[in-house]
């Protein structure tokens, strides 16, 4: 299972992941999307947040503006971040797991 | 008749555009324009140059995706112009370029209408703050975790567990070398601390004699002393509600260390001369050089004072240890006196970097950030060169690898590192394994390889 977080605003990608508010959870099992729910981060204390972030466990991170300390606190506990996208946070998620999909279908004919 | 007056009017409007744009694009100030929904309609000169951004990748954008302040979600000035409740706003914020760089800016913004009156869209105009800030940083003091400047995994770690520290009320004894940056730390936790808006009051323990220490931690009463013409308040007084400082705590006397032991214990203190106790609010964040609790053995420190100050203990690496933010400790560098003092320098010399990743650093960030500014004194031109730099530091015998015929790069710096490891640490092999996380054979083998015997064959002869 892969486990998904993206900060969103206005159900666009959040501009800036230290700064976002609500996030998008979203699991996927093998190429189906099995659990999706968002949820509030109100601290103002952004290293708070981060570790909060950092609880939650994610497999991957898909945000907008990411900032020195987010990035390399993330690598350094294993989160993968795909940085700097914008866009509709559902497309970009249904972008995401077509493309698992794909990935999945080619790895599998090799 | 009519068609004519019409082009006229047409040609006229045209002019006009061409002169605005012309106008907006030679002002200093970043302007962009947007739409009702926020889209972006023109982005000009100065707005490229501060968000790194250009006007034909703006254009037709979310003015929040291309910006990427800190009150684009929560706050946002344009939107409030726009939707009527306010009109020209101003407001300091920060922006986040593409490069992740955090710039500084002051904000304006109004509600742009149309010959009727009805509002359209809006406009933004900001000024970048880099220069004024770094200096207003300087003079305050007002750092953040932001502005400690690492990519360092020990660093990065204190980072987590900062939070925790600031939200706590509990005592923090920061250990760490001169110019790793004790005070950046506790200025940083105290402005993570609900305290943030109360004084932060640094004293340096060390700087001054016990008797005139204590007066000033405590302050005293007119009659005193001779000359204690009137009241003076001391440290802890003007520290109320917020935190106190107090770097080198290892020079304090035993008898300053009992009236601080109470001040922890009780929350209260008298001053010098006054019968009346005053309560005390204050946060003590203390650091020091020194292994505190080895003097605590050597009866030179209070034990009972040790186990209250060191409730909470960050530990400091030394620059050597996060030699890996050594360029980006450079670059912040070069950026600050490239504003200080009004200078353009643009590059630092490959040679003047292969020097620094394998100097010492005794005096750590503090010493680095002397060395730029060194070599920003000596530098004329847009790079820092070799001739830059303090004559020991040219002095380092950065050729020396070269003399040994070593030419794949790798290998070279990892030749220069070990030599540098091995002076630092006087030549012992155990200790210069240690430092450099490796095992001794390791260590041994690559003496061999790089032919370093006879250099330290030679250091034990001197």
């Amino acid at each position: 299972m892969e486990k998904i977080v993206i900060p969103v605003f206005e159900n666009r990608i959040s501009p800036r992941l230290d700064y976002a508010e609500s996030f998008l959870i979203a699991e996927i099992e093998g190429r189906k999307l099995i659990n999706k729910e968002t949820i509030k981060l109100l601290t103002k204390n952004r290293l708070q947040k981060l570790n909060t972030l950092i609880e939650l466990k994610p497999d991957l991170i898909i945000c907008d503006g990411l900032t020195d300390v987010y990035g390399e606190k993330l690598k350094k506990k294993n989160v993968r971040v795909l940085s700097w996208i914008h866009g509709n946070a559902n497309e970009i998620l249904d972008k995401y797991i077509y493309r698992r999909k794909i990935k999945n279908k080619l790895k599998k004919r090799l | 008749m009519n068609t004519e007056v019409a082009l006229q009017e047409e040609r006229k409007i045209k002019i006009a555009e061409t002169h605005s744009t012309f106008i907006l694009n030679s002002i200093a100030d970043g302007v962009f324009t947007v739409d009702e929904n926020l889209k972006i309609t023109f982005f000009n000169k100065a707005a490229e140059q501060i968000t790194g951004t250009a006007a034909d990748k703006a254009i037709g954008q979310y003015c929040f995706e291309v910006l990427r302040s800190n009150i684009c979600e929560n706050g946002c000035l344009i939107r409030e112009s726009i939707s009527g409740s306010k009109t020209n706003l101003t407001k300091q914020v920060t922006i986040l370029r593409n490069d992740q760089k955090l710039i500084p800016v002051k904000i304006s913004a109004s509600s742009l209408k149309d010959e009727n009156g009805k509002i359209i869209g809006g406009v933004e105009s900001f000024r970048d703050l880099s220069t004024i800030e770094s200096l207003r940083k300087e003079i305050e003091g007002k750092y953040t975790f932001e502005d400690i400047i690492s990519k360092n995994h020990k660093i990065l770690d204190i980072f987590s567990i900062l939070p925790n520290i600031a939200e706590s009320d509990s005592a923090v004894l920061i250990e760490g070398p001169s110019g790793s940056g004790k005070e950046l730390f506790a200025r940083a936790l105290h402005n993570l601390s609900f305290r943030k808006e109360k004084p932060f009051i640094p004293v340096n323990c060390g700087a001054l004699p016990d008797a005139l220490l204590e007066s000033e931690l405590f302050g005293y009463v007119k009659g005193a002393f001779t000359d204690a013409k009137k009241d003076k308040p001391g440290k802890f007084k003007l520290a109320e509600g917020g935190t106190i400082f107090l770097d080198e705590i290892d020079s304090l006397s035993l008898a300053t260390q009992v009236k601080l032991l109470r001040v922890l214990q009780e929350k209260e203190f008298e001053p010098l001369g006054s019968t009346a106790t005053i309560k005390s609010n204050v946060r003590i964040i203390s650091a020091t050089k020194n292994n505190l609790l080895k003097l605590v053995n050597e009866d030179k420190f209070r034990d009972d004072l040790y186990f209250r100050l060191d409730v909470v203990k960050l530990k400091l690496p030394t620059l050597a240890e996060r030699r890996d933010d050594i360029p980006l400790l450079v670059e912040h560098f070069v950026r600050k006196f490239n504003h200080k003092m009004d200078k353009n320098i643009m590059r630092v010399d490959d040679a003047v970097m292969e020097i620094l990743m394998v100097y010492g650093f005794p005096g750590n960030v503090r010493e680095l950030e002397n060395i730029i500014e060194h070599a920003f004194v000596m530098c004329r031109d847009e790079e820092i060169l070799v001739e830059h730099l303090p004559v020991e530091l040219q002095q380092l015998k950065y050729y020396e690898c070269k003399k040994r015929k070593i030419e794949n790069p790798l290998q070279k710096s990892e030749c220069k590192i070990i030599l540098e490891a091995l002076k630092r640490n006087d030549w012992n092999k155990e200790k210069t394994a240690e430092e450099l996380e490796m095992h001794r054979s390791t260590l041994w083998r690559k003496i061999k390889k790089y032919n370093l015997l006879e250099e330290i064959n030679a250091s034990a002869l001197r």
